[in-house]
């Protein structure tokens, strides 16, 4: 009985960024990295049937019509490295400045929608499975737009304390066969949990040692992009442009609960201040963000296996000369969503 | 210290230490890292030229 194991599943992802949203990437463009992700990366297209049409007699179809290609949003999940995290946040916020001649620096930061406009960079997204002659799935998706992510970090042992999640959007272009000839798989530089500098509005917590858990992320909440002229594949509607909606910052924390813990005053007293989350493996190796002007909006006191801790959710403010959020990462890798 | 070129949203070249403290302020600002082509000419004025271009300024060979 013929079958494919999920785990002869290839993916790669542009390292570098399509030059437009309609231009896939060439082999070239393209890079592999350890992969968690089961889900696979549908571009769904969709008919119609004039099921609600009058006159048939009936309420049931009786002809179909092409529609559109679902845009997703498809995701990814992988154990945060620093290979990884530079692309995460350079495609995830949309500007990055690179600096440095290797290991290299990645500043990230969000896009300035009147000066940089509302659109992210883009890249491609390729799924094989014995790609050739004996292929199952060999396809390109052309035109993919980090929609959100967030990176979590968590108490416990093992790769899993350290993990990072995002959701990206497709135009609905595909190329099939995908014509990428996949690379080796690059040798990450995974930042555990076991790293982490986490100081929020003045709290120490890793001094303290009263962390459990944290999640952070942004959501570009994209607009959207089907209008008149957004072209066609197959006959089927594709998205011509990706844009950011109204983006929203997320950030939320769990810590031990003590005496003098300082995130209900904060809560109630509508502190804000900056708030800075670090995972380092080395020199070369290491991704530091932060979020300029942090402030609560609830501190909820709860058990964790018989501890109390307080879970807060936060408000990451926009600071008017530094903005929201800025990351910084450092990595042996060269021309990241360049 | 490494230095990054950035260019503002009016056009302004600026060389900066490519520091978190120095290039975030100028990022939620609108500007952005500025990478010539490769190959390329940049003139003082920040403009960038194709080497293949002939940019001889016609008033200089006017007669």
């Amino acid at each position: 009985m013929p079958a494919t194991l999920l785990s002869e599943l290839l993916v790669g992802f542009g390292k570098a960024k399509q030059t437009d949203l309609v231009t896939g990437s060439s082999s070239a463009g393209i890079w592999r990295l350890g992969n968690i992700n089961r889900a696979f990366a549908n571009p769904r297209q969709v008919n119609e049937s004039n099921a609600a049409w009058l006159g048939k007699g009936h309420e049931f179809a009786t002809q179909l019509f092409k529609s559109h290609v679902e845009g997703g949003p498809h995701s990814m999940e992988k154990y945060t490295g620093s290979e990884f995290a530079a692309w995460l946040w350079s495609f995830g916020l949309g500007k990055v400045v690179k600096t440095g001649a290797g290991p290299f620096t990645y500043t990230c930061a969000p896009l300035v929608p009147a000066s940089d406009g509302i659109e992210q960079p883009s890249f491609s997204y390729c799924e094989q499975m014995r790609p050739g002659a004996n292929v199952v799935v060999d396809r390109l998706l052309v035109g993919c737009v980090v929609r959100s992510f967030e990176v979590n970090i968590a108490r416990g042992p093992g790769l899993a304390n350290s993990v990072s999640r995002l959701q990206f959007t497709h135009s609905g272009k595909t190329t099939e066969p995908s014509g990428i000839t996949m690379p080796a798989e690059t040798s990450e530089n995974l930042l555990n949990a076991y790293s982490a500098a986490i100081t929020i509005l003045g709290e120490d917590y890793i001094t303290l040692k009263t962390f459990e858990s944290l999640t952070m992320g942004w959501d570009n909440a994209h607009r959207d992009g089907f209008y008149p002229g957004s072209g066609q594949q197959d006959a089927y509607q594709i998205q011509g442009r990706i844009e950011l909606g109204d983006r929203v910052p997320n950030f939320s924390f769990i810590a031990r609960l003590h005496k003098d813990s300082p995130e209900l005053a904060a809560v109630r007293a509508l502190t804000s201040g900056v708030a800075t989350v670090a995972l380092t493996k080395d020199a070369n190796n290491s991704m530091t963000v932060t979020w300029h002007d942090m402030a609560f909006q609830s501190a909820d006191f709860q058990d964790a296996e018989g501890i109390t801790t307080v879970a807060v959710v936060g408000i990451p403010k926009y600071h008017s000369a530094n903005g929201v959020v800025t990351a910084v990462v450092v990595t042996p890798v060269d021309g990241i969503a360049q | 210290m490494d230095k990054a070129t950035l260019i503002s949203p009016d056009g302004e070249i600026r060389d900066v230490a490519a520091t978190m403290e120095e290039l975030t302020p100028l990022l939620a600002a609108g500007w952005r890292q500025h990478l010539p082509p490769e190959g390329g000419v940049e003139t003082e004025a920040g403009e960038t030229l194709d080497p293949e271009e002939d940019v001889t300024d016609a008033s200089d060979t006017a007669i």
